[in-house]
């Protein structure tokens, strides 16, 4: 018996025999009968050709013809149930209780929200069982959306799931947050797996990109990807342990399909144009205006303070001939020109789009190979991103009981880089928005003119003369064996492999600031990151029903995993002239090196129960180990429990006809959070930089300095996650309604705490915050109209969540302006801001609120007074569909945030900024004499009216209603597009951001200068998301 | 089915196995707290750190930036709002350059207190006791440097001579005085010029390079024969000397202490006066005086009107240029006002020492000047043109209780910059200056 059983052939055979056996039983085989039908398309009614219509419980099968046809010839009897399936449908189970002639209608699985099946941690559930908060999306959807990553692409589609989009710039990094911010210092990024592999998504830039992060989410080709799952609560979330407590979003590409009749090839091409919404864009003040203003500040500050000696007789703008101190005027405010600079650094960008796929599969393999490019130029100049993917993804059954599968992508991204944001000499968006537009943009010989900070518009543009690109190699991929060892026992091993190749150049050519003179001519930059994860993971599952009512899954699995960053960085200075580019051409070479590493190790295990699918338990447990914490406390455990109650199927709701579906979900547990610090996090350290001569005769020589406090106490960052969710169906399914709500409970939270600098530290990270996150989710379903040639679905979904800080050893700020602060009974990151009470009429001054009544404005009178979290958000989406047309229109909502508006801070400085900053045509409401009543105080540079930086003048609601994508998409008759031998042909028009409204009166209310955690909510310099408009066409064969 | 299970089973132990080495990774750049200072080579290195910390921290950029635009004779371009707090000496607490300069000052003296606690404890025959005596003079001279700034800028500050073991260390220790603080910096002077061998390094800490700050500070605390004194003594060292025509050059006698740059540490006041892209200009009025030939005469150098009529600053021609900390000029002129104002003044001793740099610089001898008064105020307005872009007048200003009237900072009690804010929060024990 034991030899049989561990030899494969044995085993089948007698697994055949069991199976023949029992059929015999059920069916006494007689003569043969007719059964037949026809396979159409549910929505265009066209015949399917090559549909698998196969009859349950037997190995009978059948392929349809070209008018969609089949036919058995079989010794089975009525009833029946044919199982049909067609690459690219929905499959279906449909019983038949009579000889007749069927018509079997398929559609599309990717027109379809809710599939079935749910991707869970490590396995799949179908949707009816699934304990956890989950929300599946359909990549189809939002593929085409053009934002070049497809976690940007979610916006709106997942209630819960709030996504902002930094910038225009395509391939930039996006803020995606679960469920609200459980961590004040340690990443809040969702975990991401794609295809089983844990990959990176933290940005790999080391080059100064004006505080704007890479997203390496943009690799991937959203053409690639067949669904994304988003795991929200415990009962979901808990089984990826340490790195779970942030949600988890599992992405599945695309996979071909078994005993596929012909092999299916998809082109998808598409060409589109982005341009920043005019409208919206920056207005600025004339030459002239600048010029006035600035006089009128020098004068008022005179008189505010005599020894200034500011007057008008030796004003700025006087006329040229009015030499003071060697020094002529700038000519009156009425000469002065205006210079536009948005002008030359805005542009309509191009979108090309194209890819290739190929879909199919015999009995023992199936495959998909998926081409793409992507070619997308951002509307700042010179910013492209471009993308090249390769996918193939592979199965074979080596035997019934061993299956092989490989997943693999290949991915070359292309970045024509631009610093907006941050970033005086080389912004490129600042060096256009901030310029004073009185200053001209060439001198009087012709050659570009600069500021006093910034680079000329035109050096930026040209990226001949300044060159910011990085190129991305990367591979994604994980191979698998699966052995069936016995009847629902399963082992699964595999090797999983995220691999980036990350490099960065930069090149100033020798007429730019950083470039120029008096530094040696021309600058290049060149830094590779290697950043490479490697998995291993052991998987034992198994399923076993008892009695037909006792449903029980169990799985148990190990994995460790390793991740390696190699930073290797050259600098040179000093080049022959500017077509000298390598670095070994440099008389000044500068070099750097670092490496870090980090590991981990995990068990975890699930238990799955459920009664007569009327009742479900589950529980999971993982016990994750890290290198990155301290000897004390390396290991963590993590454990969650749920439980679930179909009601629909107890008696009672049996006959209430109105309701087809009623779930009642609840769970509790644990997840962790290590993501986003330092791999060394919890040793006391020395670093070796602080280099230093001996003597003037011999250089530098190394150095070293303390730079990090040890803690080897440090731990995991723990949530607790409360859920509780309701699944209700209504009417077969026609509206469909989600709701959850959940309260999430951090300890420990990371955090680097301000340290007395007299420590010789600024921050030592600690476990040492608790935070709270509770609110509510809910997501609708409907079906509004369905007629046999007219469909109107509605989604909707919004999401509340009320975020507090609970516990703190002292409040905590972010960075050296300090604008954000956290504190206890607060959101997280609040804005802490003097308040701008009102301008009084009779003087002109700001009056702040003086919350301490000293008199004075110090700093225990800045408050809290916003923050970056809506009140609610979310998204709605209507898809309408007419014969061979579908509208789909997706808009995306958020309300109650708050933004602070940098770049009005430093443009409406009041004329104190002079010839360093522009001015923004709102100043010119400024107060001008007793009466005025007006927000923008009287100019002068003494006093509190423009000395304030954190000013909650420049605070502004951030809410908007965005529309974001409309897609119209018509398919072509199948008669017409037959006779070419195609399958199908589609076309579609998409247009992107159309519309918005939002009172925020900067370009867009979703930008951030920085995309640092706790540093966004800052606009400053930032490029809008553009208005999009692309056309393209699908075509199958 | 045995030998399918086996796999697993095998991979499951193989793990837990190797798990504990598995999740020992060490740090590849860095080493760890324990294994730092330890030997001759490791005494080096961190004495080394401290320099560097001195140079490119302490002297930032926004050191030198807040200092000259407080002295009234440079302008900001950057027309930043602190910039407008810093030139109507109306600073709040939580302006952000406040608590980099605390930081950085005691980041570097964090430092020193490592090589003070374990340099004497290190057993390494390679460490000499000539050298082992250098390397603490010099962490000795850097603390007291490092003090003696945060005095200057802060008035009352905390005094800590030992390293930082762990944060609970440095909570709750009262804010010892401005004068408190100065008598720490001349204990640690004292000591380091005990230690410090007597030859002559430019760019480190030497025993006169330790006499020479001693003359400043004593200068600060008002005992003018102290500082004669050791005026005296470094001026009488024949390697230190005025160096004509003026220029500001590495290595040469005139520099007494300065610091080191290179292209991977660069001097961070150079983007200051970077031509190409400036954050700082002199004013209309330091530049008539520096290129008034009675007045500036060689110094004219440091401001330069280019062809648009904008007034180039010439401090540092480099990204790697030095940056003097004391010059022999200073010497002369610490003597000189020393001399003045000790009990018994000594004016044809100040005048001529005023002359000494006047004259260096191709200017006029003056003559013989029999009014107290007037010989400090000659010597206020040479320093004023000696250090134009050096960040010196502000002090010197509140030192000498002139602020008020040549800079109109009326209020004495922002004659020292409020105690961070974001310190306070994190050392609730710390009591903020009067007056914010």
């Amino acid at each position: 018996m034991n030899r049989s059983v561990y030899r494969p052939i044995y085993f089948i055979g007698f697994a055949m025999v069991f199976c023949l056996g029992l059929h015999s039983t059920s069916f006494a085989q007689t003569a043969n009968v007719f059964l037949a039908g026809k396979v159409i398309d549910e929505k265009l009614k066209t015949a399917l050709e090559g549909a698998t219509i196969h009859i349950k419980g037997t190995t009978h099968e059948v392929i349809s013809d070209k008018k969609g046809e089949f036919k058995f010839i079989t010794g089975q009897r009525v009833p029946v149930v044919y199982i049909v399936s067609y690459v690219g449908y929905t499959t279906r189970e449909i019983p038949v209780d009579n000889y007749n002639h069927v018509e079997i209608r398929l559609t599309e699985s990717d027109a379809k929200l809710n599939d079935d099946v749910v991707l869970v941690g490590y396995a799949t559930q179908n949707r009816k069982s699934v304990v956890g908060a989950i929300t599946k999306i359909k990549a189809q959807e939002t593929k085409h959306i053009p934002v070049a990553s497809f976690d940007a692409q979610l916006q709106g589609k997942a209630a819960g799931v709030q996504i902002n989009t930094f910038s225009g710039t395509p391939g930039e990094s996006v803020k995606v947050q679960v469920r609200g911010t459980a961590s004040i210092n340690a990443s809040n990024d969702p975990l991401y797996v794609i295809d089983g592999v844990f990959v990176n998504n933290n940005s790999l830039a080391t080059i100064d990109l004006g505080s704007k992060k890479t997203s390496p989410l943009a690799d991937i080709n959203p053409a690639d990807i067949e669904s994304i799952e988003v795991l929200k609560d415990a009962s979901a979330i808990a089984i990826y342990g340490s790195r779970g407590a942030n949600g988890v979003v599992l992405v599945t590409t695309k996979r071909g399909e078994y005993n596929s009749p012909k092999t299916k090839y998809t082109l998808d091409v598409s060409n589109g144009w982005q341009k920043a919404d005019a409208g919206r864009l920056w207005k600025l003040t004339t030459g002239p205006e600048h010029a006035t203003i600035v006089n009128e500040q020098w004068i008022n500050s005179g008189i505010d303070r005599p020894s200034l000696n500011q007057t008008y007789a030796n004003r700025p703008f006087r006329p040229v001939s009015e030499v003071i101190n060697g020094v002529p005027g700038r000519g009156n405010p009425e000469d002065q020109q205006t210079y536009d600079r948005l002008s030359r650094v805005f542009r309509t960008a191009k979108i090309k789009n194209y890819d290739f796929d190929v879909l199919g599969g015999s009995e023992k393999i199936r495959y998909n190979v998926g081409v793409g490019y992507t070619n997308q130029e951002g509307i700042l100049k010179p910013a492209r991103f471009e993308r090249s993917s390769a996918k193939f993804n592979f199965d074979a059954k080596l035997s019934r009981k061993i299956t092989f599968s490989s997943s693999n992508g290949v991915y070359r991204s292309f970045r024509q880089q631009v610093r907006g944001g941050a970033g005086q000499q080389a912004g490129h968006l600042l060096a256009a928005l901030h310029h004073p537009t009185y200053l001209p943009i060439f001198n009087a010989d012709g050659t570009p003119a600069r500021g006093s900070i910034y680079e000329n518009i035109d050096n930026l543009t040209n990226t001949e003369i300044t060159n910011i690109s990085t190129k991305s190699l990367r591979y994604i991929g994980n191979q698998s064996v699966e052995f069936d060892i016995a009847p629902g026992l399963k082992f699964k091993t595999s090797v999983g492999m995220d691999y980036n190749n990350y490099h960065e150049r930069e090149f100033f050519a020798d007429q730019t600031i950083i470039g120029g003179a008096p530094n040696p001519p021309g600058y290049r930059n060149d830094v590779l990151t290697t950043y490479t994860v490697f998995q291993n993971e052991q998987l034992l599952s198994f399923t076993k029903a008892i009695n037909k009512v006792h449903n029980i899954t169990a799985l148990l699995g190990n994995s460790i995993q390793e991740v390696n960053v190699n930073i290797v960085a050259a600098k040179g200075q000093g080049f022959p002239n500017n077509s000298f580019q390598q670095i070994s051409a440099a008389s000044v070479r500068t070099s750097s090196q670092s490496q870090s590493k980090s590991t981990l190790a995990s068990f975890f295990g699930r238990l799955n129960y459920n009664y007569d699918n009327k009742y479900f338990l589950e529980a999971s447990l993982r016990a994750d180990g890290s290198s990155k914490f301290g000897a004390n406390n390396r290991w963590g455990y993590f454990p969650a429990a749920g439980f679930a109650w179909r009601a629909k199927q107890e008696s009672f709701l049996e006959n209430v006809k109105q309701i087809s579906e009623l779930k009642f979900r609840t769970s509790v547990g644990l997840a962790g959070n290590q993501n986003g610090i330092n791999d060394y996090a919890s040793r006391g350290l020395w670093a070796g930089n602080g280099q230093y001569p001996d003597d003037l005769v011999n250089g530098q020589k190394p150095g070293i300095a303390p730079f990090q406090l040890e803690n080897p106490n440090l731990k995991w960052e723990k949530t607790t996650t409360y859920n509780a969710g309701l699944d209700l169906g209504l009417f077969k399914n026609r509206i469909t309604i989600n709701l959850d709500a959940y309260y999430k409970y951090t300890t420990d939270a990371l955090l680097y705490l301000p340290v007395p600098g007299s420590t010789g530290y600024s921050s030592s990270l600690a476990n040492a915050g608790e935070v709270s996150n509770k609110g509510i989710e809910l997501g609708i379903n409907s079906t509004n109209i369905k007629t046999s040639s007219f469909e109107w679905t509605t989604s909707f979904n919004i999401a509340s969540n009320v975020n507090r800080a609970e516990k703190l050893i002292s409040p905590i700020t972010f960075e050296a302006r300090e604008y954000r602060r956290t504190q206890v009974g607060a959101p997280l990151g609040s804005f802490w801001l003097y308040k701008q009470l009102y301008v009084d009429p009779k003087t002109g001054d700001a009056v702040f609120d003086d919350v301490d009544k000293d008199g004075k404005l110090t700093q225990a009178d800045r408050q809290l007074l916003g923050n970056l979290i809506p009140k609610f958000f979310g998204g709605l989406t209507n898809t309408l569909s007419y014969k061979g047309f579908d509208l789909n229109i997706l808009f995306t909502y958020q309300y109650g945030n708050d933004v602070y508006n940098f770049n009005k801070y430093i443009l409406e400085g009041g004329g104190t900024r002079d010839a360093s900053r522009s001015i923004l045509a709102s100043q010119l409401s400024r107060w001008q004499k007793p009466g005025d009543i007006t927000n923008t105080p009287r100019v002068t540079s003494v006093g509190n009216n423009y000395n304030i930086e954190q000013n909650s003048r420049y605070l502004e609601d951030g809410s908007f209603v965005r529309l974001k994508a409309v897609t119209l998409n018509y398919t072509l008759p199948a008669k017409l597009i037959a006779k070419a031998g195609l399958n199908k042909v589609s076309v579609y028009l998409l247009g992107t951001n159309l519309w918005i409204a939002t009172k925020y009166t900067g370009a867009d209310p979703e930008s951030s200068g920085s995309a640092g955690q706790n540093l966004d909510g800052l606009d400053t310099a930032t490029p809008p998301q553009p208005i999009g408009v692309q056309a393209g066409a699908r075509i199958s064969f | 089915m045995k030998k399918i299970l086996i796999t697993p089973i095998i991979l499951f132990a193989l793990s837990l196995v190797s798990c504990k080495k598995y999740l020992e990774v060490q740090p590849f750049d860095s080493v760890s707290d324990e294994n730092t200072i330890f030997d001759k080579s490791s005494a080096e290195s961190a004495v080394r750190g401290a320099y560097r910390s001195l140079a490119s921290n302490n002297y930032g950029s926004a050191f030198q930036t807040t200092i000259l635009l407080s002295g009234g004779d440079v302008k900001s371009l950057n027309n930043a709002q602190t910039d407008l707090n810093t030139i109507n000496y109306d600073l709040r607490s939580d302006i952000a350059f406040l608590s980099t300069f605390w930081l950085n000052g005691y980041n570097t003296i964090n430092r020193t207190n490592h090589i003070i606690e374990k340099v004497p404890l290190i057993t390494d025959a390679n460490l000499t006791a000539a050298l082992r005596d250098q390397l603490l003079g010099e962490a000795y001279f850097i603390r007291a440097l490092s003090y003696f700034d945060l005095g200057r800028l802060f008035g009352n500050v905390q005094i800590f001579l030992a390293p930082t073991k762990q944060v609970a260390d440095k909570f709750g220790v009262k804010q010892s005085s401005q004068s408190q603080v100065y008598d720490q910096v001349i204990a640690d002077l004292n000591k380091a010029e005990s230690l410090l061998p007597a030859t002559i390094v430019r760019n480190r800490a030497r025993k006169l390079t330790a006499t020479a700050l001693r003359a400043r500070v004593y200068l600060y605390q008002k005992k003018y024969a102290e500082a004669e004194a050791d005026a005296n003594t470094v001026l009488a060292n024949p390697n230190y000397k005025l160096v004509k025509p003026f220029a500001l050059a590495a290595g040469t006698p005139e520099s007494v202490l300065e610091l080191s740059y290179s292209v991977d540490a660069v001097n961070p006041g150079y983007a200051l006066w970077n031509t190409s892209n400036r954050a700082l200009e002199p004013k209309a009025v330091i530049h008539n005086l520096l290129n008034d030939p009675t007045v500036g005469g060689g110094r004219k150098i440091l401001s330069v009107a280019n062809a648009a009529g904008q007034f180039i600053g010439g401090i540092f021609p480099t990204n790697t240029a030095a940056n003097y900390v004391i010059r022999t000029a200073e010497l002369y002129l610490v003597r000189a006002e020393a001399r003045a104002q000790k009990s018994t003044p000594d004016l044809t001793g100040a005048v001529s020492d005023l002359n000494e740099v006047r004259v260096r610089s191709g200017l006029t001898a003056i003559a013989s000047v029999s009014n107290k008064e007037d010989v400090l105020l000659l010597i206020e307005n040479e320093r004023r043109v000696e250090f134009a872009l050096e960040p010196v007048r502000w002090f010197d200003l509140v030192r000498t209780g002139r602020a008020a009237t040549v800079l109109n900072a009326t209020n004495p009690a922002k004659y020292i910059f409020p105690i961070p804010a974001s310190e306070i929060l994190a050392d609730p024990s710390l009591v903020q200056n009067p007056g914010y």
